[in-house]
């Protein structure tokens, strides 16, 4: 094992730190899985030629030591009622007037500017995530980051298909929302 | 004729499932006339680019590679 590898595996800590407690919403909890994913990265060994490869490795191996412990969560009925809740999208629908055109128009996100401002989109989207109810925000990243497919995601959360549609919904038009006032006023 | 609530709608399903033929025909008739969705769809998009961005970014931690 090359002696730099578990700092490169360490410097990821704080991403991995703050996708574990997006999902678990536990300080320990979150130490915890992202303790056992560093001890398995450092068990196999394995070498990465690019940081990106070794991030996505290790958001893998994060991926499952989440699910575990979502899975071993799931029979918490305080969590289901909690997300009963965040199924109602009447907020959502305000949104939109009595025609259901959009009350305040979805504008122009300027591209080259965007990709310039990587660091500044990560900041935002951190920012908007957390202000996501939690379960919302968790469905997300089980989607979108984890790029898990929705049946997978249901068995995990105890939701139907359609419940999870409309999570995912009100988690793109929350951030969409948010991103753009966020990006706007980072601009100016 | 869907109106931008639905659309919007279908739009982020189509992330998460395939469209059924007429759900998707509505929805490409809808944009054809509705640059404010098209924007919609474009956010949604740049969302999903989210792990792309993650993945290849380090924030907290200073990268200390030569």
């Amino acid at each position: 094992m090359p002696d730099g590898f578990a700092a490169e595996v360490y410097a990821h800590r704080a991403d991995l730190l703050r996708i574990a407690w997006l999902q678990l919403r536990d300080e320990h909890l979150a130490e915890d899985v992202v303790q056992e994913t560093f001890l398995a990265a450092l068990k196999s060994g394995q070498s990465f030629a690019g940081r990106s490869k070794l991030k996505t490795w290790l958001i893998g191996i994060l991926k499952f030591k989440i699910v575990d412990a979502l899975r071993s969560r799931a029979r918490d009925p305080i969590a289901i009622s909690h997300m009963e809740k965040e199924v109602d999208v009447q907020d959502m629908d305000a949104l939109f007037d009595e025609q259901g055109l959009w009350r305040s128009r979805p504008r122009g996100w300027d591209d080259p500017a965007f990709i310039a401002g990587q660091q500044d989109f990560l900041r935002i989207m951190d920012l908007c995530l957390e202000k996501l109810p939690p379960d919302t925000a968790r469905v997300f990243i089980l989607r979108e980051l984890f790029e898990m497919e929705s049946e997978e995601i249901c068995g995990i959360a105890s939701i139907s298909p359609n419940h999870l549609g409309v999570l995912l919904y009100r988690a793109r038009m929350s951030l969409r929302r948010c991103v753009e006032i966020n990006w706007l006023s980072a601009m100016s | 004729m869907l109106n931008c609530r639905e659309a919007s709608h279908l739009l982020s399903d189509a992330l998460d499932r395939a469209l059924r033929p007429q759900e998707h025909s509505q929805l490409k008739e809808h944009l054809k006339k509705c640059p404010n969705c098209k924007n919609c769809r474009h956010h949604f998009l740049t969302l999903r680019s989210w792990k792309t961005a993650f993945l290849a970014g380090v924030n907290a931690a200073p990268d200390t590679t030569p």
